[in-house]
């Protein structure tokens, strides 16, 4: 599960209160991810501003509570691509880590090239 | 006894191509329970380090044998990253006949196949499928066998080590970047497995082509043929289990996940639903539930086992793709246990009833 302990970072801005509860609500409904997604969470919530979500996400990762990364979206079938071990979402840190080759999620082969990089989050320490 | 220098080191090379950190950490552990609280075994580190000092050391002190070593090394070589295709007896007499496991080993390799043979032969590193093991366990029930056959070969494979950037020179020539590859003599595994209450298993290494992947299964019959026939099998179809895994997934909360589906409506089309991503349940979402339900039949389903380190010496998701090429046929993409594979053919068989 995403990390929900944010007391820095809701001491330092305050004003972004209301989306610090939204990604708190999302990681408890969403406990099978350990990474957030951000077009599947601005998706869930939709209301929220895409300007102060931008600043919420950046305050958790300077505050070392949340890294950002890169997953890949396959080709095959629009899903996050699996590491290869085949179990968990491949998640890198720059896009010089992807290899050339991944797995979706049926297992089919794709290349990274074809896929789609997405921004997703997660807590600093599952590194 | 411990291994002399050299077969040492042969051995803790088998274990790096073959072996991940899972097993050797697995069988540290059972050796360091067994030692008791002063046991001096250690099951921490990476993976090197797991290799190159703790399973070196646990060896030399005699806390580990060779013997349960190399069964860690069949067990990992012959469990996932592979696709498995299941089939079952046409009749008793194929069934009486394949139960039979000496008799099979004898028609593969002879009469005197313990003594010529030599099996396990674990150190062959061969280009073309050669025979390294036969093994005949007998089976709770009288006159009856499980068996397994096992031929390794070589692939010359590349794996990416390193990425170099070299930035745009004086004369303004462009940017490069270089990869560099390490090339390797891969272990392949090509096994058929016979269990006593009637259904064989062909798992062949997972392929980047269908060709490729037809032309292992081929081989594998090819090979098994002077005793045992692909004309008296046929295949097992898993898809009824399938649909029964879909439609029973809300009782099995503790046993899988559902992931990718492939189904098909009565006019033969079909329609493909994928959860988000791999750690996601196909029927945790109201949508995507209510249009599976409108289908009958099912094509393809991945389904994602739970495992239990007391039961299938694994505490890790396994998952594996059911009919991704035929309805008889699983894929396991990530290395895993004996036990967790049977776990799967045994779900599999109880939910096509």
């Amino acid at each position: 599960m995403l990390p929900t302990n944010f007391a820095t970072s809701r001491a330092r801005y305050p004003q972004l209160a209301t989306i610090f509860d939204a990604i708190e609500d999302w990681a408890r409904a969403n406990p099978q991810l350990h990474y957030l997604e951000l077009g599947r969470f601005r998706q869930a919530k939709p209301q929220l501003g895409r300007a102060q979500v931008a600043v919420a996400l950046s305050a958790l990762v300077e505050d070392g509570i949340l890294d950002e990364m890169i997953a890949v979206e396959a080709p095959t079938n629009y899903a996050l691509a699996i590491a290869s071990d085949g179990r968990t979402t491949a998640l890198y840190e720059s896009e010089d880590e992807i290899p050339d080759e991944l797995y979706d999620t049926a297992l089919t082969r794709f290349e990274t090239d074809e896929g789609e990089l997405v921004p997703v989050y997660r807590g600093a320490e599952d590194e | 006894m411990a291994p002399d220098d050299a077969n040492m080191e042969d051995l803790l090379d088998l274990v790096r191509l073959v072996c991940t950190q899972d097993h050797i950490r697995h069988l540290l552990r059972r050796a360091k329970e067994a030692g008791g609280d002063k046991s001096p075994v250690r099951i921490s580190g990476k993976l090197d380090e797991l290799i190159s000092q703790h399973l070196r050391d646990a060896i030399q002190l005699g806390a580990v044998t060779t013997a349960s070593v190399y069964d860690m090394v069949a067990e990992a070589e012959e469990s996932g990253k592979q696709h498995i295709f299941y089939y079952r007896p046409r009749n008793t007499r194929v069934i009486d006949a394949c139960n039979d496991g000496r008799a099979i080993a004898g028609r593969l390799f002879g009469v005197d196949w313990e003594a010529e043979r030599g099996f396990p032969n674990y150190h062959i590193r061969s280009k073309g499928l050669e025979w390294s093991d036969f093994r005949v366990q007998a089976a709770p029930q009288p006159g009856r066998a499980d068996w397994v056959a096992k031929l390794y070969s070589g692939v010359m494979r590349q794996k990416h080590v390193d990425t170099i950037r070299e930035d745009r020179d004086r004369s303004g020539g462009p940017s490069r970047i270089i990869k560099i590859y390490e090339e390797y003599l891969s272990r392949e595994i090509y096994l058929a497995r016979w269990h006593h209450f009637g259904l064989l298993e062909l798992r062949v290494p997972l392929e980047p082509s269908h060709k490729a992947l037809w032309g292992s299964v081929l081989g594998l019959w090819n090979a098994i043929d002077p005793a045992v026939s692909s004309e008296d099998f046929e295949p097992f179809d898993l898809m009824s289990a399938c649909r029964r895994i879909i439609n029973q997934y809300a009782d099995h909360g503790d046993l899988y996940r559902l992931g990718d589906t492939h189904l098909i409506d009565p006019q033969g089309g079909s329609a493909r639903i994928s959860p988000r991503s791999g750690e996601d349940h196909l029927m945790h979402d109201d949508v995507r539930r209510r249009a599976i339900e409108l289908f009958d039949q099912c094509r393809m389903l991945v389904v994602v086992w739970a495992l239990d380190e007391q039961r299938h010496d694994s505490k890790d998701e396994l998952r594996s793709v059911i009919g991704k090429i035929r309805p008889n046929e699983v894929v396991i993409g990530s290395k895993t246990t004996a036990k967790a594979v049977m776990h799967v053919t045994h779900q599999l068989r109880h939910f096509a009833g």
